[in-house]
């Protein structure tokens, strides 16, 4: 019995060195950790192939049976969670990231205007960094709805993003306020592409009931300006629904940090 | 509770896993490493007796060897057991996860440059981790207890190969030291471990069911602000490396309490509550929960006025 349960702890090591070294290879990784990560995640799993490894050849210590119990619970999880991603279109299909990340055009052309390609949480944290910052500028941006009755009350919904610093653990939902005329009927959870400008709002106006989004169950968005949309697009989920932007990005130059996905 | 409600929490939960195993392993492959190589009577015999010096050496090593939280309860168990005095081992278990260079730089960054963030940040963890430590010696006055896990896990000798020990060659006997000291980071990987699974799950529970609304609502005042803050650092679980560009991400409260949500958060969360507890004697590892949060609090409430 102590054998098998010795066997099996080594297993479930192995079996997460595995696992990461697996996940690290395919797009889904972007779904739970920050991709600039993957280094990190590559070097533990080979760690974890080696010490496990050499604890099935020479297993060290006692038995617990319920450490046993929570890694089988842990490899329960990470199927599930697995499972979960893939039904999105972030697939598990092994492809590989590519090398060399070509720098998109920050800028897109539509009637004839150039919009900046920015997200909701970059907006946030522009907006934050510089709140009187380029109310002359246009966006066109991607985000998914959130309404709430405060927002209902002002008119406006939520365009949010949900932003990871460095796993989901810490994944907030970001955005700002849109309102427009003839803005098509949407629901909480469409997935829009707003074109537009921002305005202050003539006073900030603190929204306290938003909520999660299904992405991520905490939103925050920005109280001192709303984004008048130009016009609204629905659109499908993308293949990478997080955006990985740190505070000081809002400082940064308009450039897209994630490659053509990140807007 | 809908399946999507259970496909997040578990998304969550293994993105923690994700996020602290490799630091686990490192922390426990040290811990390991030092079983087996340090001269710790030695070491230890160098450690200063007065207080004052103790700390200074626990800080002086967090800020020297920098390690996550995760890593630094499994390699600070290893101390204590190897006769590290406590006021030296427990200040640095608590205090290197956030004094180390590249935290102190993490720090800097993502509150753009603001010095005192930092400073707050840096010294109200070292003053916390310092009295936590002290506090720490009386509960271990009467040495490291024999009965715990702390105990140096070897591999099974029911493993040996027939042929002994002796007749082995010099290369074999190495390559057998090494598959020791991989084995016996494994199983301190294993055991640090399942409090991690269990810290990461009850923390992804917590984020998904958490009425954030009514957070957002608390956090209106300085002293309410500080305690939901701190509240989220214990069930949020961030690693001790990004917390402060998530505290620079809650603009709506005071710089008070995004100081008290980077202090509290390296110290004490769900994961290492459970490690705490899995490591060290049952009246220590209330002594690592409960001091730091009073401290933080205190330290963080009066830093309300200092920076605004």
């Amino acid at each position: 019995m102590k054998r098998a349960l010795l066997a099996l702890d080594g297993a479930f090591v192995l079996g997460l060195g595995l696992y990461m070294l697996l996940l690290t290879r395919t797009e889904a990784y972007a779904a739970f950790m920050n991709p600039r990560f993957r280094p990190l995640t590559v070097a533990a799993a080979v760690g974890f192939l080696i010490v496990g490894a050499a604890f099935l050849v020479r297993p060290a210590g006692g038995t617990n049976i319920l450490r046993t119990l929570c890694f089988a619970a842990l490899g329960m999880m990470a199927l599930s969670a697995s499972a979960g991603t893939l039904k999105g279109p972030v697939g598990f299909a092994v492809k590989p990231p590519p090398e060399v990340r070509v720098d998109p055009d920050p800028y897109l052309v539509w009637n004839g205007d150039r919009y900046l390609k920015s997200n909701p949480a970059r907006l946030f944290l522009s907006v934050q960094a510089d709140p009187a910052a380029q109310s002359d500028q246009r966006y066109v941006t991607r985000g998914i709805v959130k309404r709430s009755a405060q927002l209902d009350r002002l008119g406006k919904f939520a365009l949010l993003r949900g932003n990871m610093v460095c796993c989901l653990a810490d994944a907030i939902a970001m955005g700002v306020m849109v309102a427009g005329e003839g803005v098509p009927p949407l629901r909480d959870g469409d997935w829009i592409v707003v074109f537009g400008r921002l305005q202050p709002l003539p006073e900030a106006a603190l929204i306290t009931d938003l909520g999660g989004t299904g992405e991520v169950p905490f939103s925050m968005v920005q109280d001192r300006v709303f984004l008048t949309a130009e016009a609204i697009e629905k659109m499908e989920r993308p293949r990478f629904p997080y955006v990985f932007e740190l505070p000081s990005s809002g400082k940064g130059p308009p450039r897209l940090t994630g490659g053509d996905d990140d807007y | 509770m809908m399946l999507q409600d259970i496909q997040l929490i578990c998304r969550i939960a293994v993105s923690i896993v994700l996020e602290a195993a490799p630091f686990l392993l490192f922390g426990s492959l040290l811990s390991a490493a030092v079983d087996r190589y340090a001269d710790t009577e030695r070491i230890a015999s160098r450690i200063p007796q007065g207080a004052l010096g103790r700390i200074t050496v626990g800080l002086l090593g967090g800020m020297l060897m920098p390690i996550c939280e995760c890593g630094s309860v499994p390699l600070a168990r290893r101390l204590l057991g190897k006769g590290i005095p406590p006021l030296s081992a427990v200040t640095y278990m608590l205090a290197a996860p956030v004094i180390n260079p590249v935290v102190v730089l993490s720090t800097y960054v993502a509150f753009s440059g603001n010095f005192q963030m930092v400073a707050g940040r840096v010294f109200i963890v070292a003053g916390s981790a310092a009295l936590t430590g002290w506090l720490c010696c009386g509960c271990l006055r009467a040495g490291w207890p024999a009965d715990s896990n702390c105990s140096v896990s070897r591999p099974d000798v029911d493993h040996l190969h027939s042929h002994g020990a002796q007749s082995m060659s010099a290369d074999g006997r190495n390559c057998r030291t090494v598959l020791d000291l991989l084995s016996s980071g494994a199983s301190e990987f294993l055991e640090m471990g399942k409090y991690l699974v269990l810290g990461a799950l009850a923390s992804a529970a917590f984020k998904v069911f958490l009425p954030w609304q009514l957070v957002q609502v608390l956090a209106g005042s300085m002293s309410l602000s500080i305690v939901v803050l701190m509240l989220l650092a214990v069930l949020l679980c961030v690693c001790s490396e990004a917390d402060a560009f998530v505290a620079a991400s809650f603009v709506y409260v005071p710089p008070a309490a995004q100081l008290g949500f980077m202090a509290l958060g390296a110290m004490v969360d769900l994961k290492l509550i459970g490690m705490y507890f899995g490591a060290f004697p049952k009246k220590m590892a209330w002594t690592l929960v409960i001091v730091p949060m009073v401290c933080v609090f205190g330290l963080t409430f009066l830093s309300g006025y200092l920076v605004r």
